[in-house]
């Protein structure tokens, strides 16, 4: 039996969910989000890398619930780590590592400025930066994003530059304007932070403090300010410095006392009325009963892979290949996760150290390397030469190199090639435990800095998200496969970029009076290991729910509405047209308020009596006459009536023990 | 030996705890379920020939050694005798907590009583080992294969392995430079049948290697990594701040802090 109706009924809780929940909850709606994921809170998060970097506190457990992946269509999907992003309430905002760039103007335009190149399906966007302008800035204002924006006097409590760079000096030339300076001053740099900066500009680069979603005033918003623990990007901020939705947006939404949020229930499919409305979601809450869940107004955030899928599983007669897949044929497509090419910094002089576990994840960076247009040493047969940012970057749990912590050098020294996360050995072929491997881990540890750079890689149809044709979750629905191999030309641009970073590195070292040795790393053609090919580790996902200007070269319009159901939107990093050169956090949160604030702005045309179909579907003849009622069963209903008589003999077996329990 | 650190002997403790009734009645009933949970849970232990044969593997891994580290020199023990074995019974016996809502500045108080006071999550909370089929949780039926059980098998089935590779004698009787031998073999093996690939069924020695690592190189907290140890080692301060109610003095680092090279002090 359905639960009573609500009004707005978010799917997801992170970047894209958390910042909808506040927007339209402010504005007077009704909003309900549903979280597959638990309600931690900061009680729940501490300085510890065996839990978040090696039992999936917070990811998604691929043996519960396992995504598939593969290069080509070509292979067999195998079950892996894929991108896992946070799975609780705040989503990725929780244990993202806050980089807060706002897209450069150029991003927003790519096939206007380089056409499209031949195995891609490079795009332009629907709205452009100075649409999404006053939204960057609202998001920036409330969540509190730490920063130095050009033209501006600095922040409250700006420390100077003895401590920080100067603003983004190539901001102009960008086309990058802001309306209003950051709220709070830019986040404490590092050790390695401070050498990046001498050697960057040594080099001719024009580094800045990357703008930080990290409260840094002590009791801004009643919030404490970030003590540079150390422990940032993949773990959940203890004291609530992080900005992420857990702690802002979803608390302001609560505050109104009109939004409700639901842990633990996972979405399993959107049912569709007669009219071809959406109608309803089905989720499994946390005693995996499934559970109908009516509103007037759907909107989906469940992250670039979740978000796809779920719009598969829901396929019904109306929208027989999954929702919002009638005229381009798009869901999952364009699955974009930038690429990495970075640099390791080693000392190897014995005397200094980076120690970067010190500090704020992402404190500085350059975007020198964003458009590599005019670059007279590019290689050849690069069609599409853009970059991205570069940052110097501290410690993340369980890293296979540079900066994971204690325990994934020790992993990485122990295994043989092949046989950790980071693919090879670098220090024995046959793993260098036994005799001397202490004293490797001692002169080790704390030398490496990591330099990461941040790049857009081309969309391609073939780098899509589907319903893998075999393997299940363990509540009995299809998981998502992932299918993605960089375009040839991330490949070359790829390369190029790790090179620019070795002058950099260099630059470091002699910044300190060290000596030591600059390794660099770029994607690669045909990845050895399995472990190695799965994006695992950095979990940068957009793309798959394209926004665009028709519904025949796009699933949804600019506003995040699908061309053919009114009434259900996506507010998350799927919209993505393209990848841009940065870490996108903090654009998918000015989308979802923008997508918000579009629903907040045409109540009556979206969530009243009116609301209609824009464009014909598929169907064709009157939307709201005469058309079969698709909340029968689908292939998502199936799945969903197999997971609740899967489900239903674990409960009862449960019920059972409980019982016959001792107390 | 019992110390703070000793999870095993506070496991112990609260088994003594949850076998009185008294104790147990006097529980609220959601604590009830949980104790009975935890129960299940804990029950879980090596032989102490296991442990034998464990240590002595783990010891093979990482072998004491007098190391030169940033600070001078060093002597420092074999993980087997720094609490790896412990380490893995804490895993495998589910009972192991998380180091959450702990409040210490690094290095402030040797052996610092460092169990978690508040918020602390027990590890059937977590994913990947924390689900076992056949315990009752509270709240949820858990019908799902017992990770932990599988492990728990992978050890056992990985000590009669080692024991056979060592036959006559035992693996833990062995001479050192047998046991590397051993291992290495074994590691050769293992890396030819598996592939690398999916989840949840890397074999008995590379599974070893992870787990090592992580009892020496992780928190104290759950057993390895003793006194610090191999921290102070590398020079590595371990949590700075943890947690429960914000900033308190001396947590964290400033930013002058963080304008020089960290050296270790005391």
């Amino acid at each position: 039996m359905a639960l009573p109706e609500v009004e707005v009924l978010i799917v997801g809780s992170g970047a894209g969910g958390g910042i909808a929940a506040w927007v339209l909850a402010e504005a007077g709606f009704r909003v309900t989000v549903l979280e597959k994921g638990p309600w931690l809170t900061e009680t729940a998060f501490s300085n510890d890398d065996v839990k978040f970097g090696y039992r999936d506190f917070y990811t998604q457990d691929a043996l519960i619930e396992p995504r598939t992946f593969r290069q080509t269509a070509q292979q067999t999907a195998q079950v892996n780590h894929v991108s896992p992003l946070s799975r609780c309430v705040g989503g990725g905002s929780f244990h993202y590592g806050a980089a807060s760039f706002r897209f450069i103007p150029d991003m927003f335009r790519m096939r206007s400025l380089y056409g499209t190149p031949p195995d891609s399906t490079l795009d332009d966007w629907p709205l452009g930066y100075d649409d999404l302008e006053p939204h960057y800035t609202a998001v920036e204002q409330t969540v509190g994003i730490a920063g130095l924006a050009p033209g501006f006097p600095p922040p409250t409590g700006y420390p100077g530059e003895r401590y920080q760079p100067p603003p983004n000096a190539l901001a102009a030339q960008f086309g990058l304007h802001y309306s209003r300076q950051y709220p709070l001053p830019p986040v404490a740099q590092r050790y390695d932070g401070i050498a990046f900066n001498r050697g960057a500009t040594a080099g001719g680069y024009h580094p800045y403090p990357t703008p930080c979603a990290i409260n840094t005033v002590e009791g801004w918003q009643g919030r404490h300010a970030c003590v540079n623990c150390g422990y940032c990007n993949g773990w959940g901020c203890p004291n609530g410095a992080k900005s992420s939705t857990l702690v802002t947006a979803l608390r302001r939404a609560l505050a109104t006392g009109r939004c409700e949020i639901r842990p633990e229930c996972c979405a399993i499919q959107v049912t569709l009325d007669k009219r071809g409305l959406a109608r309803s979601v089905l989720y499994l809450d946390r005693d995996l009963n499934v559970q109908e869940q009516p509103a007037r107004l759907v909107i989906l955030a469940c992250s670039t892979i979740d978000t796809p899928r779920l719009a598969l599983l829901s396929a019904n007669s109306l929208h027989p290949n999954g929702l919002g897949n009638n005229e381009s044929g798009m869901v999952g497509q364009n699955l974009t996760t930038h690429h990495n090419p970075s640099a390791v910094v080693t000392i190897t002089d014995g005397v200094h150290s980076w120690d970067t576990y010190r500090g704020a994840w992402n404190t500085i960076s350059f975007d020198d390397l964003q458009d590599l247009s005019g670059r007279r040493d590019l290689p050849g047969g690069v069609a599409f030469p853009r970059g991205g940012v570069v940052s110097t970057c501290g410690n993340s749990p369980g890293y296979p190199d540079g900066t994971g912590g204690p325990i994934s050098l020790a992993v990485a020294m122990m295994k043989p090639p092949g046989f950790h996360p980071g693919g090879g050995n670098a220090y024995s072929p046959g793993g260098a435990w036994g005799a001397g491997f202490l004293q490797q881990m001692a002169s080790v540890a704390g030398t490496q800095a990591y330099i990461l750079g941040v790049c857009e890689d081309l969309p391609r149809a073939e780098n899509r998200v589907d319903l893998d044709p075999t393997v299940k979750d363990v509540y009995g629905m299809p998981v998502a496969r992932v299918t993605y191999s960089n375009h040839p030309n991330d490949v070359a641009v790829g390369a190029y970029v790790a090179q620019q970073l070795v002058p950099v590195g260099q630059a470091m070292l002699q910044a300190i009076g060290a000596s030591g040795t600059v390794g660099i790393t770029a994607p690669t053609p045909t990845p050895v290991t399995s472990y190695a090919v799965a994006p695992r580790y950095v979990v940068h996902q957009h793309g798959t729910m394209r926004m665009g200007s028709s519904p025949q070269t796009s699933v949804v319009n600019r506003y995040g509405q699908f061309w053919d159901i009114p009434n259900l939107f996506v507010a998350d990093g799927s919209l993505f047209t393209t990848a841009g050169g940065y870490n996108p956090t903090h654009t998918i949160e000015a989308l979802a308020h923008w997508v918000a604030s579009y629903i907040a702005a045409h109540r009556d045309a979206v969530l009243g009596s009116g609301a209609r179909p824009l464009v014909a579907t598929s169907v064709g003849g009157d939307a709201a006459a005469g058309l079969p009622d698709t909340s029968g069963p689908g292939p998502g209903a199936s799945a969903s009536a197999a997971a609740a008589a899967a489900l239903a003999g674990g409960a009862a077996l449960a019920r059972r023990r409980r019982r016959s329990d001792p107390s | 030996m019992t110390s703070p650190l000793d999870l095993r002997a506070t496991r112990r403790t609260f088994l003594a705890l949850c076998a009185s009734t008294a104790a147990a009645t006097m529980l609220p009933l959601p604590l009830r379920m949980r104790a009975v949970e935890a129960y299940a849970a804990t029950s879980f232990t090596f032989t102490p020939h296991e442990r034998s044969v464990l240590a002595a593997a783990a010891s093979t891994v990482v072998p004491a050694a007098t190391v030169q580290t940033r600070n001078g020199g060093m002597s420092v023990p074999a993980a087997g005798d720094a609490g790896a074995v412990d380490y893995v019974e804490n895993l495998l016996s589910g009972a192991m907590i998380f180091a959450a809502g702990v409040r210490r500045p690094p290095y402030a108080v040797p052996n610092a009583p460092i169990f978690p006071s508040s918020g602390a999550y027990p590890l059937w909370a977590v994913k990947r080992i924390g689900w076992y089929g056949d315990a009752p949780r509270p709240t949820r039926p858990w019908p799902w294969p017992s990770e932990l059980q599988r492990l728990q098998q992978l050890y056992r089935d990985g000590v009669a392995a080692l024991d056979a590779a060592a036959s006559p004698q035992t693996f833990d009787a062995a001479p050192p430079q047998q046991r590397e031998a051993i291992l290495r073999a074994l590691q050769a093996e293992e890396a030819m049948q598996y592939d690398g690939k999916g989840e949840g069924n890397q074999p008995f020695f590379l599974t070893l290697l992870d787990h090592v690592a992580e009892a020496c190189f992780g928190d104290p907290v759950y057993g390895g990594n003793q006194s610090w140890v191999y921290w102070r080692m590398i020079g590595f301060t371990g949590p700075s701040f943890v947690s429960a109610g914000g900033p308190g003095p001396g947590q964290g680092w400033t930013a002058d802090d963080m304008a020089t090279q960290f050296t270790m002090k005391g």
